[in-house]
This record gives structure tokens, C-alpha cells and sequence, in this order.
């Protein structure tokens, strides 16, 4: 494959990043074949040498993907990260595709158990209000004073699951993003991407 | 003066002080409390109808939760028996009117927000007389329904349940024609024919077995006769989502 072509197809490949940042990706990679040239190499050896410039936009798509996700957080963004990284290859289908659904059903499942104590917490205080200025009886099968400070702890305990659940997002948001950064720098063979 | 909105993690603090006074304060009382002896708030009620004259009876009785056990042997009353409920402020009654020598009788309870959503379960246990003809309709949300009326003159007989077993026992039923209709969600369907009987059954069925004693048809319709042409005539029309239904003869029982 000759520079130009190369060149072409590796500009092609880096559609999903900024311009800036195409700009040099490519400047680099012609570089890189004028300093082959120099050495007495063919273009087409120095496009053997190099990989498959689908291979490296991908890469290239994906490392900006995930900066833009650390840089600006969002559930979007992290999720266009993630598909990015799943995308360079099966292995990543497994090591990055299993572990996000297991911390999805994981938060999903606090969030259902927070939810429903908040929701219990006021229906039991409020049926033992009612119950104690005579508006019902028989609801509760104990005592109606203790189920109004027990409904205010279930309530408390419920939105104190919700917040910690805000804080380990906040903080499986950053591990995730150090993550698909290590596993694109694995994929890619070093550490800079 | 500027109001400064508190951070996360002093709502965190706070929530979880709150939590801990609250939980603290709720088992100190449940402990006190437990000390003292519960009311028992389960209750019941007898109820007795007298003939006084009566030529028919309709009765509707519809209940959400519980068991509703029919049987003869009612002496000197058109209804007599007893409900009972696990709650007494929901001790439902049986209330009856009479117009034109005509009972209606039905169920009658206090109920409130809380009650239709909790609910509570009640136990009915009716015996009939057997003196005049009978209507009766029987609903049950949630539960079985036992009949065994005995001879009783059971002129129309409508059994509805949402979940829950019906168990039907005419076989002492001396009638001429006996139209039923029953309807089940989800639950066993039992019963049981005089041998003596032309029976035609009409069958909606979901999923479940259908054992059948006495009895021959097809998915459209089964059948029972006998050789005495003045037999008691019986149309049973079933729907059934889910269970089993069980059609027997007396003798096919004994046998």
C-alpha cells in the first residue's frame, strides 16, 4: 500500500475524533513514512510494517472517546467509551462487556432497594399516624408508636443507600475510565495512545 | 442574609443520625410495648335469618380474602352461621332486606383506604336451610370456596374466585333443573354429581388436567345421563384460567 492510500484510509478510520487531533495523528504516521523513505525503505514495506490503518482509528476513536468521557462525565459519553472499547476486539467483549453488566445489575439492584425502603419508610409512619389518631386500626400487627420511628429509620436508611449509591458511582465512573484507558494501552501494545 | 444549600455528605450525617435515634427509639418502645398484653383483635359474629314467611332467597356474598364453607343443616333458619375476621374493626356483616316475600341477603363491611390495600382475611361458615328455594351467588377474591349444601333448594348457584380452590358437593341436591356457573382464575375446580342426573357440562379451560369419572364428551361439551327420565337436570358452564378440574358421579366415588 502506498502512502497516500495508507494515509487515506487511516483518515478515514479517524472520523469519530476531533480535527486537531486527526491532524496530527496523521502528520505523525507521514512522518514516519518520509523517515522510512529516507532509510532506503519502499512505501509499501514501511504500510506492511505498520498495522492496519482500520486498526488504528479504531484505537485512535476509541483512547478519544474515553478522554472526552474523563474530561467531560456523562453517562453518554462513558457509554460511547465503552462501545468503542468493546469494539477492538472479542477479548475486549469479555473483559469489558461482563464486568459492566455485573456493576450494572449491582447498582440497579441497590437503587431498588433504596427506592423501595424510601417508599416503605413514610407508608409505614403513615399508617401508624393514622393509626394512632384512631383514622384506622388492625393495619399494624405491632406496636403503632414504634412503627412511626421505625418507618422515619427505614425512610432515612433508604435515601442513605440512594446517596451512597451516587458517591460509588461517582467513583466506579473515574475506575471505569482508568479501565478502558488501560485496556486500550493493552490492545495498543504501550502505554501512549 | 445568604442561605448555603448543605453538602451531600452533611445530608449523609445528618440522615444517618436521624436513622440511628429513630431505629434506637422505635426498639426501646417495641421492647415496652411488647411487655403490655395485645388486644386480640380478631372477632366473629353469629347471624341467624328465621323462615318468617320467606318464599325465595337471593344472596350475593363477595369477599376479597378468605374462605367461604357452605353446608346444610339449618333447622329452623333460612341462613344461619358465623364470620369471622382477623380484624375487628373489618368484621364484615350479613345484611339482609326482604320485598315481596323475596330475601336478598349480602355481605356488608366497613373498609377504608388502608383496608383495600392491606386487605384481611375472612372465614365464612353458612349453613342453609332447606325449606325454599335458593339463589346464591358466591365471590371470593382471594381463597377457597367449600360447598356442600346438602338438599338444599338450590334453584341458581353462581361460584366466582380469583385464586383459590372450589370444591362442590351436589349430590344430595334434589332439584328438578340447576343452572351453575363457575369461574376461577387460577386453582382446583372439584365436583361432585348425584349419579341419578343428567348433567351437561360446558368447559373454558387455560391450562390444567380434567379428570373425569362418570362422564363422557368431548373439549365442547361432557356429559352424564341416566336411564330415569324424571332426573334432576344440571348445567354446569366452567372458565378457567389455571388448575385442575375434577367431574365426578356419586357412584363413580364409591367406586
Amino acid at each position: 500500500m502506498q502512502k497516500d492510500e495508507y494515509l487515506k484510509k487511516l483518515a478515514s478510520a479517524l472520523s469519530g475524533i476531533p480535527d486537531a487531533q486527526k491532524k496530527d495523528i496523521l502528520a505523525d504516521y507521514a512522518e514516519h513514512f518520509e523517515m522510512g523513505v529516507l532509510d532506503g525503505r519502499s512505501e509499501e514495506e514501511i504500510s506492511e510494517a505498520l498495522e492496519d490503518p482500520r486498526t488504528i482509528g479504531r484505537e485512535y476513536t476509541a483512547a478519544a472517546l474515553v478522554k472526552n468521557a474523563e474530561a467531560d462525565p456523562s453517562a453518554g459519553g462513558l457509554g460511547r467509551a465503552i462501545l468503542a472499547t468493546i469494539g477492538l476486539g472479542l477479548f475486549n467483549l469479555i473483559v469489558v462487556l461482563i464486568p459492566l453488566i455485573c456493576i450494572i445489575m449491582v447498582l440497579a439492584v441497590l437503587f431498588l432497594i433504596g427506592f423501595s425502603l424510601c417508599c416503605a419508610g413514610p407508608i409505614l409512619t403513615g399508617g401508624a399516624v393514622l393509626e394512632l389518631l384512631g383514622i384506622v386500626s388492625g393495619v399494624l400487627f405491632f406496636s403503632a408508636p414504634a412503627a412511626v420511628f421505625l418507618g422515619i429509620g427505614i425512610t432515612c436508611l433508604g435515601l442513605l443507600i440512594l446517596i451512597m449509591e451516587y458517591w460509588l458511582i461517582r467513583v466506579l465512573y473515574r475506575i471505569g475510565i482508568r479501565y478502558l484507558k488501560w485496556n486500550i494501552a493493552v490492545i495498543h501494545g504501550s502505554e501512549q495512545i | 442574609m445568604i442561605c448555603t444549600l448543605p453538602s451531600t455528605r452533611q445530608i449523609f450525617c445528618w440522615l444517618f443520625l436521624i436513622m440511628i435515634l429513630s431505629f434506637g427509639l422505635g426498639g426501646i418502645v417495641l421492647l415496652i410495648e411488647s411487655d403490655k398484653t395485645k388486644p386480640d383483635l380478631e372477632e366473629s359474629s353469629d347471624f341467624r335469618i328465621p323462615y318468617d314467611g320467606i318464599e325465595t332467597v337471593r344472596m350475593n356474598l363477595k369477599v376479597d380474602t378468605g374462605t367461604i364453607n357452605i353446608t346444610d343443616g339449618s333447622m329452623e333458619e333460612i341462613l344461619s352461621g358465623k364470620v369471622h375476621a382477623d380484624t375487628n374493626h373489618y368484621l364484615p356483616r350479613l345484611t339482609h332486606a326482604i320485598t315481596n316475600k323475596t330475601l336478598f341477603a349480602s355481605d356488608d363491611r366497613h373498609s377504608d383506604l388502608f383496608h383495600e390495600m392491606i386487605g384481611g382475611e375472612e372465614k365464612w361458615d353458612i349453613r342453609l336451610g332447606n325449606q325454599i328455594p335458593m339463589s346464591l351467588m358466591i365471590s371470593v377474591g382471594a381463597g377457597d370456596i367449600h360447598m356442600a349444601p346438602g338438599d338444599a333448594q338450590i334453584s341458581e348457584l353462581a361460584l366466582e374466585s380469583g385464586a383459590g380452590s372450589i370444591f362442590l358437593n351436589i349430590t344430595a341436591w334434589k332439584g328438578k333443573d340447576l343452572p351453575i356457573r363457575i369461574e376461577n382464575g387460577a386453582g382446583d375446580i372439584t365436583i361432585l354429581f348425584p349419579d341419578q342426573s343428567h348433567v351437561s357440562v360446558s368447559l373454558d379451560r387455560g391450562l390444567g388436567n380434567l379428570l373425569l369419572t362418570g362422564f363422557s364428551g368431548n373439549a365442547h361439551g361432557y356429559y352424564h345421563t341416566t336411564d330415569k327420565p324424571d332426573a334432576p337436570v344440571i348445567h354446569v358452564t366452567i372458565s378457567q384460567g389455571l388448575g385442575d378440574v375434577t367431574l365426578r358421579t356419586e357412584n363413580a366415588m364409591k367406586k
